[in-house]
């Protein structure tokens, strides 16, 4: 048709697909001026954003670098941080987080659970939903406070105080709305129409859940999980008044322990300069810590959600 | 139905009239060219016996066709197979028209000996049942069109029997009667098969509409 | 013949609207019954009754009388995870488990006690060669069930019903779903698949119902409008109401 010559004629001369920088072109109407003003704005306020990012992993990484040495990871605080390295903080931050994902996960996901495939449309339900929707958005602090309050001086009989007991507790409060919620979206996520196939066959409720519905979702669970262990393993606030503090690694639930984000805080407001530098050298293991989670968070989500949701 | 399936079974009845009509001629023209032994009419009607091959050729392959197309059932299906096997009938009734034609052809140099009375009142009868059972099949409606139709069967088949007792005291009377006498009978036993063809198509388009092929 | 299903004054309710009414039914054993008509006339309804499915609806209930070789199925001495077992179902939409071929296969029995890997092998096997899937895919079992095209799905959620050796097979619209080439194949597998096993087969498409059936029901609005042998129905409906659905006056 005579219109398609045409309209291939002006393409080739028009400017819209001459090769190269077409915004640097000046623009022919209002229109296309506004469309890229929006381009141009959009874009930049996007490198904006990740400014912020690289400037604080620039600033640790050159102030703390120097002090990352294997004495630092390998030897415990001593002298009040002078001398000796961050073992027990590291240790420390790995038994905080692993009691209370022993403590979290459970009922996190045992909650979940049930209001997704047990319980009907009801109070339960709505009141669970709720309760975790806001404690999901309550400042740490006030975990840290309530922490203090409940599991160091009111069940101080049971936990003995400021101990790894109390801090975990404190930081398994923090997890659960998170486990929760991400754990009900997942098995939500999870058609009608397997827990029907399964039941077809004659399983029972359970074993549908078990073997079909959590097998399903179990990548975005464990990713839920891991998000929600990168989070608190970065936490200070609430271990501040419920860990105590311990030059070395605590032996038992009952005692005190040391954790990496409690100890960069004490590094930082420090007046020796030495010590202000380890707290750059422990800041960074943190972040390659909480990265390395979420980079395996991330695989792992990719990687079976593939597997999963392929066909 | 589907419109489509309904816009192809207006085609084929609009072919089924067609061919009613030329077979309904066929009887009508053979019979008059027997009966006023016109030579030429009866030519047209042998030339015009063709068409009557190229219908029935036609419209049983646009029934095959809607069959194969549409995979039709229940009424839809019946109405098609109610049509392949009327339009067999109706070409036996323009053949046996032919046949009268025929015969015209072979009285060249006879001539009758009686005013015909039987003969062209049997042919009316045929033809007016043919036309009724042609309406009941294109309009599908039944309104006792079979019972009328097995009453003038039965009314065609008693003036055959009459016709023939009658030509045979002509044909004992004058033994040079004969050859003619034989072609009356002929005729006659054509007009009798012809309208047992239409009292069939009556039969057709009861299983159309009912799906039994018994009666009620 | 005795019958493999009786149906005897079934009426069903979701909360107050009335989805069968009256249902009085009789399925002889190996057969193929098509169960049609237009949506909404309660079918799914029908067959999700007979492995009672249709108690996981909150709001579902029932009178009438529901026999599966005899045997009252809502009877409160009878096991329900048996009964489904002994009632296989297949969906509209292809659902295999998110594992391997051969686990999807192997659920169905696993659930129900069986063990031991050579057990489990010929169980796989045997399903899988009913199911026409065999051939295909002897050969990678162990990879991931949803790899597979669309009607080899459905071809493998048929051998994972028929692993539990079930007496009732029910298709909710099995090829809904597939390309024509695939559904002609499941078509097949079903003729082939009534010897064995008493087939009860939801469907929409009239042309397929009357291919594949030897006894059709038609629903409408939740009645039984006629029962009898596909090929009379096909033939010559006795109802108007199945005439003007055989016809397509309405979908």
């Amino acid at each position: 048709m005579g219109n398609a010559e045409e309209g291939v004629e002006t393409m080739k001369t028009g400017n819209a697909l001459r090769k190269g920088r077409s915004w640097l072109r000046l623009p022919k109407s209002r229109r296309e001026f506004l469309d890229r003003a929006a381009y141009v704005s959009l874009g930049f306020v996007a490198v904006l954003l990740t400014l912020p990012f690289f400037a604080i992993i620039l600033d640790v990484i050159v102030k703390g670098l120097p002090g990352l040495t294997p004495t630092l990871i390998w030897e415990s605080i001593r002298n009040l941080g002078r001398e000796g390295g961050i073992r027990n903080a590291i240790v420390g931050s790995v038994e905080l987080v692993v009691i209370a994902s022993g403590v979290a996960l459970p009922i996190s996901i045992g909650a979940a659970v049930y209001t997704t495939e047990y319980s009907r449309q009801g109070r339960l339900h709505q009141i669970v939903e709720f309760t975790a929707d806001v404690l999901a958005g309550v400042p740490s602090i006030v975990f840290g406070a309530f922490g203090y309050v409940f599991f160091v001086w009111l069940l101080r009989a049971f936990t003995g105080g400021a101990t790894l007991l109390s801090g975990a507790l404190t930081l398994s409060l923090m997890m659960i709305p998170t486990v929760l919620r991400t754990s009900q979206e997942s098995l939500r996520a999870v058609p009608i129409t397997l827990r029907e196939a399964s039941l077809a066959l004659g399983a029972t409720k359970w074993s549908t859940t078990w073997r079909v519905t959590i097998r399903a979702c179990f990548p975005a669970i464990v990713t839920g999980i891991l998000l929600a262990v990168a989070r608190i393993a970065g936490e200070t606030a609430p271990l501040i008044w419920t860990t105590g503090y311990n030059s070395d690694t605590p032996w038992s639930i009952f005692d005190a322990v040391a954790s990496l984000p409690f100890t960069i805080f004490t590094f930082a407001m420090h007046p020796d300069p030495v010590v202000n530098a380890k707290a750059y050298a422990a800041s960074i293991v943190l972040i390659l810590i909480v990265l390395s989670v979420d980079v395996v968070a991330n695989w792992v989500s990719r990687r079976v959600g593939i597997l999963v949701r392929k066909g | 139905m589907s419109k489509l399936l309904a816009a192809k079974v207006d085609r084929i009845k609009d072919y089924i009239k067609e061919m009613g009509q030329l077979a309904v001629s066929a009887i009508r023209d053979g019979v008059e060219s027997f009966a006023k032994l016109d030579q030429e009419l009866a030519a047209r009607v042998v030339a015009e016996d063709a068409k009557l091959d190229e219908l029935d050729a036609m419209i049983e392959s646009e029934c095959i066709r809607a069959i194969a197309q549409f995979q039709p059932v229940a009424t839809d299906v019946r109405r098609l197979s109610a049509y392949l096997k009327a339009i067999t009938d109706l070409r036996r009734i323009g053949r046996y028209g032919y046949d009268t034609a025929l015969l015209t052809q072979r009285m060249k140099g006879l001539e009758h000996f009686k005013r015909l009375v039987k003969i062209p009142e049997m042919a009316r009868i045929t033809i007016e049942m043919t036309q009724q059972a042609i309406d009941a099949l294109i309009n599908e409606k039944d309104e006792n069109t079979l019972k009328s139709l097995m009453d003038q069967d039965d009314v065609v088949d008693d003036a055959m029997e009459e016709l023939f007792r009658e030509v045979l005291t002509y044909a004992i009377e004058d033994p040079r009667r004969i050859t003619v006498a034989m072609y009356y009978t002929l005729v006659a036993r054509y007009l009798e098969r012809a309208e047992d063809h239409a009292v069939s198509i009556g039969w057709h388009s009861h299983y159309m509409l009912t799906g039994r092929r018994r009666f009620r | 013949m005795e019958a493999k299903v009786e149906i005897k004054a079934l009426n069903a309710w979701y909360g107050d609207f009335h989805v069968l009414k009256n249902i009085n039914l009789q399925i002889l054993p190996y057969t193929v019954t098509a169960v049609m008509g237009p949506s909404g006339c309660g079918k799914t309804t029908l067959i999700r009754i007979l492995n009672r499915l249709c108690d996981l609806v909150p709001d579902f209930h029932m009178t009438g009388r529901v026999l599966v070789d005899r045997r009252d199925i809502f009877d409160p001495d009878v096991d329900v995870y048996q009964l489904r077992r002994e009632v296989g179902f297949v969906f509209q939409k292809p659902n295999p488990f998110p594992m391997s071929i051969y686990d999807n296969v192997a659920y169905g029995p696993r659930t129900h006690g069986i063990h031991g890997e050579t057990q489990f092998n010929k169980i796989v096997r045997r399903s899988l060669q009913q199911a026409a899937l065999w051939d295909e895919v002897r050969h990678r079992l162990a990879e991931p069930a949803m790899k597979l095209s669309g009607g080899q799905q459905q071809r493998l959620c048929l051998a994972r019903a028929l692993a539990v050796e079930p007496v009732l097979l029910l298709m909710d619209e099995p090829v809904a779903f597939l390309d024509p080439i695939s559904a002609q194949k499941i078509e097949e597998l079903v003729m082939i698949l009534k010897k064995r096993y008493t087939i009860i087969m939801v469907t929409h498409n009239v042309q397929q119902a009357l291919r594949v059936s030897d006894w059709a029901a038609f629903l409408y609005l939740g009645e039984l409008v006629e029962f009898g042998k596909t090929s009379s129905i096909a033939e010559t409906p006795a109802d108007p109401r199945t005439e003007a659905f055989l016809t397509g006056r309405f979908g």
